[in-house]
């Protein structure tokens, strides 16, 4: 009896022995597969030069860039490049490449790649947001590991961000692309990440698995072995929110974008809400107000009136905002368009507007409004925030209690834009903004009497934009940015109303350690692991 | 027979050119892709470089005359928004479509037929009030609510059925009877008119007075002749099961060509949008075609009054 036993024992003891290393390599090394439910998949695009910058919310895990941003600062941070400079006089940006980064065919990242990924996506068939801005540099390789960006016109000082993940160039092989071409590189895509690209079914979903070699990766390596890491992750397009939270709960996603009005549903059955904190502030924005050179201005606007935009932020009751539209996902802020807390230009100093419809039908009576007056209100969505013309709604309710009628207007951005490009329309909108790490190059769009969408014709605007362009040194630049933001919001040109934040829900049985980027679409998924 | 059938493929042809026209203009009533296509930030030379990639920066008459010569020759051009072949983008999809309204079509059926041939049996009765509604309710009940009921009792409260997706059998099922349902009202309507019909026939009388059972005579005898017609109709509700299927594919994340349609509308990806509606204006022509022939065939009158000439 007693041999028995000895013999369970001893296999027993066995099993735990032969079977130890094993646990300890699923526990430390990649493996199981991570579901990501997103609504769209964009454009399902994985090679840079076919797509724009959306697509980056799945393949971020397969292709690296040249600096990264470190998830709540957004500070730039060394990526495939271990260091950068600038030139004293801003025209120069030189970049010193990790010489230790491998595709995941194997073969060596060089400076020849990053010149020809920034000259693949300045062809003309690009559709990369930033062609114009990768149009004012010329790439020249100095070194098999050194390469440079000369301006061709203008400073390049508010470039940072144009070579980061946030917005930026992702790389892409050379010699990989010149030997399939734009198609093969479509259907077959490789990068430097820790995630090679593994299938797509159309309309559907996009996977990727881990590389074989990720030991050694670069980036990832040490922190997987710790930490452990997804095997395969699959990116899944489900366009309904409530089939998004069904699946959640099901289990047969572990991660999944969600919107405000869902919020309490997944909190009731305890799945944790991860936030991507700030992510954007959706904002009134005002038209046709500030270029008299152009045909059609039209002084009698009342919205010309500093004192009139100002009424129509004290009308604005942005805490309910936050609580009641938003359930409590988002927060009263204050600031102009493209200015966010912790980046270029942020004054602390800015508080929200406080709600006080009082004083708003006083300063409307002293503008020579004492019964209001109408509003157009153009209303439509953009990719992330659909509620923006939901929340128009809220906010002509809350003119209206001023005596400000707001004309709804339902569009798209897609009509909308044209107009705005033209300054033909005369009205307001509810728009978005969102960090930008680097924000010098929107606010060019948006400000600069040169801008695609800018309605001002202020030479200091004009003159602050510009040298922002060319100062190199970053408490010059801060300083300058400043005075730039302290101009537009004393002179309320735009109506921030809250921040709000992408919301996901995540299982946590299955899924830990995965935070995304702050004010960017949903990032990180390399730095995510299987919660057992 | 032969001058019939060459007028009715001429007519075909014609409907097809003129579909042609159709989907050209209305693909274009969308708007203009480069608002889409290109980013906010893009500039005006961004703009008329993606044009030119396009091919509209040429006069819309010419931009038509191309688009007819390349389909004459088989090319249907490549999506805007992937830049890959039209064609293939939309055959990628068409199978989950098809393999979605066949499996609705079928769920239709089951439901559709038993349900008309009870009522026409119970006729009058609380069986039969209650099979009309429950056919009726799948038309009344808004597609996207019920698929969403479906998903919250049997994939989130019993967990019987996945809420979403693709991959297994049991990822039919929810979307199928979602889809499927709808078109339950009309078939059982047609089945049961005609089972009423069927039930009055002398040979149903006969066999009934032969002393055959009664399921017999109905479910064989009766239904089998009685089904004619709701069938006929059947083929009608079949390709409009595939070219309805917009909403139960958003519901239940089917990646098939109800999406597409979307996706391309959003995107004023001309060439995605013109080739779907040749797609399933093609369906339909054939389908016509196939039952004008077979009329024809079953019944000559057809073809002598409609074939251009009356013979003598």
């Amino acid at each position: 009896m007693s041999d028995t036993v000895h013999r369970i024992a001893l296999s027993l003891l066995l099993i735990v022995v032969v079977s130890a290393p094993a646990a300890a390599d699923a526990a430390t090394g990649p493996n199981g597969t991570l579901t990501v439910a997103f609504a769209t998949l964009f454009d399902e695009n994985l090679n840079p030069l076919l797509g724009p910058a959306p697509s980056k919310v799945f393949y971020d895990v397969m292709y690296e860039y040249l600096l990264y941003n470190d998830p709540q600062s957004l500070k730039a941070e060394p990526g495939l490049a271990e260091r950068w400079s600038m030139s004293q006089d801003g025209k120069r940006w030189i970049f010193f490449l990790r010489k230790d980064v491998t595709f995941s065919d194997g073969t060596e990242f060089t400076a020849e790649d990053v010149k020809f990924s920034i000259e693949l996506l300045e062809r003309k068939e690009s559709r990369w947001p930033l062609r114009a801005t990768f149009l004012r540099v010329e790439p020249k390789v100095l070194d098999r590991h050194v390469i440079a960006f000369d301006s061709k016109e203008g400073g390049l000082a508010d470039l940072d961000q144009t070579f980061s993940s946030f917005l930026g160039l992702p790389i892409v092989s050379k010699a990989y692309y010149e030997k399939v071409g734009d198609r093969g590189y479509e259907e077959h895509p490789i990068g430097t990440g820790p995630y090679r690209f593994k299938s797509r079914r159309a309309g559907d979903s996009v996977s990727f698995e881990a590389r074989s070699d990720w030991k050694t990766h670069w980036r990832v390596g040490a922190h997987w072995a710790k930490h452990g890491a997804f095997k395969e992750i699959v990116f899944r397009k489900i366009p309904e929110v409530a089939t998004r939270v069904a699946t959640l709960r099901t289990g047969q996603a572990d991660i999944a974008e969600l919107t405000p009005e869902v919020i309490r549903e997944v909190e009731r059955v305890k799945f944790p809400i991860v936030r991507s904190p700030d992510s954007y502030v959706p904002m009134v924005t005002f038209h046709g107000v500030w270029l008299p050179s152009k045909p059609g201005y039209d002084a009698s606007l009342p919205w010309l009136k500093k004192d009139v935009r100002q009424a129509l932020s004290l009308a604005l009751n942005r805490k309910e905002i936050g609580d009641k539209f938003y359930f409590g996902t988002a927060s009263p802020t204050a600031g102009p368009h493209w200015f966010h807390p912790n980046t270029l230009g942020w004054n602390p100093a800015w508080k929200p507007d406080p709600y006080d419809p009082a004083r708003a039908k006083k300063l409307l009576a002293d503008a020579g409004y004492p019964n209001g007056f109408t509003i157009p209100l153009r209303l439509f969505t953009m990719p992330g925030t659909t509620e923006l013309p939901a929340l128009g709604e809220a906010v002509a309710g809350y003119w209206e209690k001023v005596g400000v009628k707001a004309d709804l207007l339902p569009t798209e951005w897609v009509v909308h834009r044209p107009d705005l490009v033209s300054r033909r329309f005369k009205g307001a909108t509810i728009y978005r903004g969102f960090p930008q790490v680097e924000p010098v190059t929107v606010w060019r769009l948006a400000y600069h009497s040169k801008g695609d969408f800018g309605e001002r014709e202020d030479a200091f605007v004009d003159s602050a934009i510009d040298t922002l362009a060319a100062t190199v040194n970053g408490k010059e630049r801060e300083t300058l940015a400043r005075k730039l933001g302290d101009f537009l919001t004393n002179d309320a040109a735009t109506l921030p109303i809250v921040s709000a934040s992408y919301l996901y829900g995540a299982n946590p049985k299955t899924v830990k350690g995965w935070q995304p980027t702050r004010g960017k679409y949903p990032d990180r998924f390399e730095w995510a692991a299987p919660a057992q | 027979m032969r001058r019939y059938l060459l007028s009715r493929i001429t007519q075909a042809i014609v409907t097809l050119w003129l579909l042609t026209l159709v989907a050209f203009v209305m693909a274009r009533l969308t708007g203009n892709p480069l608002d889409v296509l290109l980013d906010a930030r893009s500039t005006e030379e961004d703009r008329v470089a993606m044009a030119q990639v396009l091919g509209l920066d040429r006069p819309i008459a010419t931009q038509y005359a191309i688009y007819l010569r390349d389909v004459v020759h088989g090319d249907f051009g490549n999506s805007f928004k992937t830049r890959r072949s039209a064609l293939s983008t939309v055959m990628e999809r068409l199978p989950w479509t098809l393999e979605l309204g066949t499996a609705s079509f079928l769920v239709s059926l089951l439901i559709a037929v038993p349900i008309g041939v009870v009522t026409a049996v119970k006729r009058d009765t609380a069986i039969d009030v209650a099979g009309k509604v429950l056919a009726l309710l799948g038309q009344s009940l808004p597609t996207f609510w019920l698929g969403l009921m479906l998903i919250l009792l049997f994939a989130v409260t019993l967990e019987w059925l996945p809420a979403g997706g693709t991959g297994s059998l049991a990822h039919f099922v929810l979307p199928s009877i979602t889809l499927g349902w709808f078109t339950v009202a009309g078939i059982m309507r047609l089945v049961r008119s005609a089972m009423l019909d069927t039930l009055g026939e002398e040979f149903v009388v006969t066999a009934r007075a032969k002393g055959l059972a009664e399921p017999g005579v109905v479910w064989k005898h009766a239904l089998r002749n009685a089904v004619i017609p709701p069938l006929t109709y059947a083929g009608v509700v079949f390709v409009a099961l595939l070219a309805g299927a917009v909403v139960t594919e958003t519901v239940f994340a089917w990646p098939g060509v109800g999406q597409l349609v979307i996706e391309s509308i959003t995107f004023r990806d001309f060439p995605v949008i013109q080739i779907i509606f040749l797609l399933f204006g093609v369906m339909y022509i054939s389908m016509n075609l196939v039952v004008d022939l077979l009329y024809a065939w079953a019944d000559p009158r057809i073809r002598l009054t409609e074939g251009g000439r009356r013979r003598r």
